[in-house]
């Protein structure tokens, strides 16, 4: 199955009440199918249907015990509890992604004039702590406002203080953490922590 | 509609995928017709017969300002459509129990 979309044969609201209802036994137990009828309630369709489908997938495994006269027996397969499994993490998956979506939208994606000044109120904010200066911030913001894509591109719109080149981490160093952090990292880490001071300086007299 | 049954119109995978990503937007917050496109990957006719029906049953709302030649539609989640996620997810959680 692909990733991403729901398994259309535990989705359908009947047999997902059938699934969920066989998932709640204990591993290897089974059920009647008339214990089930009356567990689930009335359904437009009969669960026997629903079972019959979920059979064919490999989900449940219907039988009879011992002798004609006894009642069918139904139970979740492995594949049957995997399946669900992995709809239920992609169900929470859902509303996480969309969360994500909404707040890192994808780099090319058009930029519009409220994702403008939210990126330019961002900017400010960081010059406000120091994270940026005063050159920096006037040059940030030329470039926000006339940002047309979401992304770090040439016409991209970021509100993070670092360009592209270094890392956000270090750029949020603070003063006091950088000489402790330059003798425990090795020296081509040490030198992009501290470019992060002078890449201003540099930037200015460039 | 009792509360153990899953709401048919949210259910449906992709306007499933529509209400939590509209969800996720802040309240009162709005998103482009071709920004939500772009996040849940439908053609604008699919994606357009979803919202109408979404928006029949008062779960969303649609907005469509003109500026000059170019018109924008941007859409929200109504609070009757918020409350009807919860009232969809917590049937759904009672479901599958504490899968």
């Amino acid at each position: 199955m692909s990733n991403g979309t729901l398994d259309p044969l535990i989705h359908d609201p009947e047999r997902l009440r059938v699934v969920a209802t066989l998932a709640a036994l204990p591993d290897g137990d089974t059920l009647s199918v008339t214990r089930l009828r009356d567990m689930i309630g009335v359904l437009p369709r009969s669960p026997v249907t629903c079972l019959r489908e979920l059979n064919h997938a490999g989900y449940v495994r219907t039988g009879k015990t011992t002798g004609k006269r006894a009642p069918t027996s139904v139970t979740l397969t492995c594949a049957g509890r995997a399946a669900l499994d992995r709809y239920t993490a992609m169900l929470r998956q859902l509303s996480r992604v969309a969360r994500q979506d909404y707040q890192a939208p994808a780099p090319g994606v058009r930029a519009g004039d409220a994702d403008r000044d939210a990126a330019a109120a961002a900017l400010g904010e960081h010059f406000a702590h120091d994270r940026l200066t005063l050159d920096e911030l006037n040059e940030r913001l030329d470039a926000t406002l006339t940002a047309t894509t979401h992304g770090s591109g040439p016409t991209g719109l970021s509100s993070q203080p670092s360009p592209e080149n270094r890392s956000q981490a270090a750029c949020f160093e603070t003063p006091s953490a950088a000489p402790m952090r330059a003798q425990l990292m090795p020296r081509s880490r040490r030198t992009a922590t501290w470019s992060c001071t002078a890449a201003s300086a540099w930037e200015t007299a460039a | 509609m009792t509360t153990d049954e899953l709401d048919p119109l949210i259910h449906v995978p992709t306007r499933l995928k529509i209400v939590a990503t509209l969800a996720a937007l802040p309240d009162g917050d709005t998103l482009s017709f071709t920004r939500l496109q772009d996040m849940i990957g439908l053609t604008p006719g699919n994606l357009i017969i979803h919202l109408r029906k979404l928006e029949d049953a008062d779960y969303i709302s649609s907005e469509k300002t003109r500026n000059g030649t170019v018109s924008i539609t941007t859409v929200a989640l109504t609070s009757h459509g918020r409350a009807a996620l919860g009232t969809y997810t917590q049937a759904l959680r009672d479901l599958l129990g504490g899968l």
